[in-house]
């Protein structure tokens, strides 16, 4: 049962279930609103339409089941370290090949009109944050226990397997409750086939007091994929969130929106990321920490590599409202270019209305230290190896501040076996 | 025809500028294996110029002369190739580099070195052995050993770090840039005690220092003394002592009076 209507301004046949009256109304905002354009001062650099191309209907994801070849397993052990499992194909949760210990209670999507009224006014204005509440479907609800401390991390895959061209509108929740501590890796597979997915992607997350949650975005491994992936974080009182994303896929189109609300005071966030692009590449982090409670501390690190005419955005705001003093807030973007036809759009975006605050910003756009590359040289290593260690040795910076071991080794190999790949296309 | 040459290194009439302005005005220099060379002179002189030129840092632009290792053109090799052929520079300012681990950067450069020789890659357990030996030889802490490359480091750590490098990488002529400075006098002690056990008959060390205090603890076969981007004087040991008693003045006096000004 659906309705079906369609809008010029899209171009798009939009069907969604009119089983409710909230996707209703979120629909109509989405037909009115569109797809953001360049226009918009968030959407600048990055602009969908050619991505768009060849998606010209909502049709829902086929509804597909075990469909894990023995290379799709094989790769889902080696592909992370030691850990719990959820497993979604094509958005909706298998059960069977999940698993997960005491404490840790997972279901499948349920909407909450609490959830969508208690998101902030700037993230629910998003066009695309309505089209998801549209037409949602699919995604899950993680629910980590008071007190729970996890001993492993809990790997989330997202497997798809479609024949033709097709979006992906999930929604998921991650509860994190009060004094538990617990970490999240969320990886994208695919089964091989013609399909190309557009996915829109919607998780809150909402932390407790005294809660720690670390929360991995591996993006590889992804090479018939559009992303547009929104991240709502809320923060209660002594919590901390740690946000780790890392763009090392052959996707030609990532947009990570990352916002984070401190709705207690004492909280404290990092923001780290990463990103490797080649060919016509376009990965675009935007990211928001929004300081509204006194005390708390936030520090960002964003770091791209970028090679032939691939494109990087970087637009990371920080607010700190008037009740926020004694904010430490830090921000730092660093983009390495290895061509002259790679482009960044990198813009810190402070924003202060508290006077007892500690906030800085540095950001940098260059290639490697012609220093550190002589000392290297000098040392009788060679012109493209030194290229290649001083680039790792910029990439290992990030993953050198994750705590989970195995997962740190995993991302080393995966940058490396990235240089050598790229490295070859350089020559 | 060949002329085969008996000493390691030649530089005959080395002229070299930076941005457009002459830094090495005519340097005539040879160095034979088991010697130790100590270059001197004040401030501004060209000393460590000489020791980046001879390294192939790309911001000097070579004017005029020739420099050959052991009968090869030096100039006309990259940086890396230099290194391969067994010429070493310890900086006088080590560069740090976070992300890169002491260890799989000695062994890198290691290989690097090998390959260029044809022999196989140093097998892991070799390798090990030999850094355990070359620790304890210069004294140098495995602790830091094991650490990103001169990160954090005082600046201490990274002088010290830089012989055992050398010790690791064994070149035929080790040029130390300014190793003493920043030192305080055990690490002085320790690094040139490193310096002694390393020297034999088939290398040599060219140490550009500001100070005698060094030379009281490596001891220098010939003492060079560069002004104005040329070798002024050229003795033994005791022109060292004779500078430092002495200062630099009465030197240029009688061979370059018109520099007295320059410097002044």
């Amino acid at each position: 049962m659906s309705i079906e209507s369609k809008t010029e301004k899209l171009g798009i046949d939009l069907i969604f279930p009119d089983d409710s009256a909230y996707r209703k109304i979120a629909g109509e905002r989405f037909m009115q609103m569109g797809f953001p354009d360049i226009h918009q001062e968030d959407w600048r650099f990055t602009n969908l339409k050619p991505y768009l191309s060849g998606f010209d209907h909502f049709n829902p994801l086929p509804v597909v089941s075990d469909t894990f070849t023995d290379e799709d397993k094989a790769l889902f052990n080696t592909s992370s370290p030691e850990a719990y499992f959820i497993v979604l194909h094509n958005t909706r949760l298998d059960r069977t090949h999940s698993e997960l210990p005491d404490g840790v209670v997972i279901e499948p999507y349920q909407y909450s009109e609490a959830e969508i009224e208690g998101t902030s006014e700037e993230v629910r204005e998003r066009s695309l944050f309505q089209a998801n509440v549209a037409l949602h479907s699919g995604g899950i609800i993680i629910r980590i226990k008071e007190n729970i401390s996890l001993d492993k991390p809990i790997h989330v895959i997202h497997h798809f397997s479609v024949e033709s061209p097709h979006f992906a509108f999930p929604r998921h929740r991650i509860i994190v409750e009060r004094n538990a501590i617990a970490s999240v890796i969320e990886s994208v597979h695919f089964s091989k086939s013609m399909g190309n997915v557009f996915e829109i992607c919607h998780t809150s997350i909402s932390i407790a007091e005294n809660a720690t949650f670390q929360h991995f975005s591996l993006q590889n491994r992804m090479t018939a994929h559009k992303v547009i992936n929104q991240i709502y974080a809320t923060q209660a009182e002594g919590s901390t969130y740690s946000n780790f994303t890392f763009s090392l896929s052959e996707a030609d189109l990532i947009r990570n929106n990352l916002d984070v609300y401190s709705h207690g005071p004492q909280t404290h966030t990092d923001m780290y990321g990463l990103n490797f692009t080649v060919g016509d590449q376009l990965v675009d982090n935007h990211t928001a920490m929004h300081h509204l409670q006194p005390d708390c501390t936030s520090n960002e690190l964003y770091r791209g590599v970028l090679r032939d005419t691939s494109k990087g955005v970087f637009n990371g705001k920080v607010f700190v409202h008037r009740l926020a003093q004694r904010t430490n807030a830090f921000q730092k973007n660093n983009n390495m270019l290895l061509s002259d036809k790679a482009i960044v759009f990198a813009k810190p975006q402070l924003e202060i209305f508290a006077d007892d605050v500690r906030c800085s910003h540095g950001c940098t756009i260059g290639q490697f230290d012609d220093q550190a590359m002589f000392y290297l040289q000098s040392r009788g290593i060679g012109y493209d190896l030194a290229k290649n260690l001083l680039v790792e040795a910029f990439a290992f910076d990030i993953t050198s501040r994750i705590s989970i071991i195995p997962l740190k080794n995993y991302l080393n190999r995966l940058i490396h076996d990235r240089m050598l790949v790229s490295a070859e296309l350089d020559n | 025809m060949s002329t085969i040459s008996n000493h390691m290194l030649e530089i005959k009439n080395l002229q070299a500028s930076v941005q457009g302005k002459p830094i090495l005005k005519g340097i005539n220099l040879t160095i034979n294996a088991g010697e130790v060379h100590a270059i001197m002179g004040p401030n501004g002189s060209g000393k460590s110029s000489l020791a980046s030129v001879l390294a192939g840092k790309e911001d000097y632009e070579i004017t005029g002369g020739s420099v050959l290792f052991e009968g090869r053109d030096l100039l006309e090799l990259s940086p890396e190739d230099r290194a391969r052929e067994g010429v070493f520079m310890a900086f006088q300012y080590p560069v740090e580099i976070p992300g890169v681990s002491n260890i799989n950067f000695l062994k890198t450069a290691l290989n690097e070195i090998r390959n260029y020789k044809g022999l196989p890659e140093i097998a892991a357990k070799d390798f090990m052995q030999m850094t355990k030996e070359m620790q304890t030889l210069v004294e140098f802490d495995a602790k830091l050993a094991r650490r990103n490359l001169n990160e954090g480091f005082s600046g201490g750590e990274k002088k010290r770090n830089e012989i055992f490098q050398l010790a690791m990488l064994d070149p035929k002529l080790a040029i130390l840039d300014e190793t003493d400075s920043g030192l305080d006098i055990d690490a002085l002690r320790i690094v040139a005690k490193g310096v002694n056990r390393l020297r034999s008959k088939n290398n040599a060390f060219v140490m550009i220092t500001h100070y005698q205090r060094l030379l009281d603890y490596i001891i220098p076969d010939f003492v060079h003394v560069l002004a104005d981007g040329r070798i002024i004087r050229s003795g033994e040991k005791e022109l060292a002592l004779e500078l430092e008693e002495r200062g630099y003045d009465w030197l240029l006096k009688e061979t370059a009076p018109e520099l007295i000004a320059k410097t002044k």
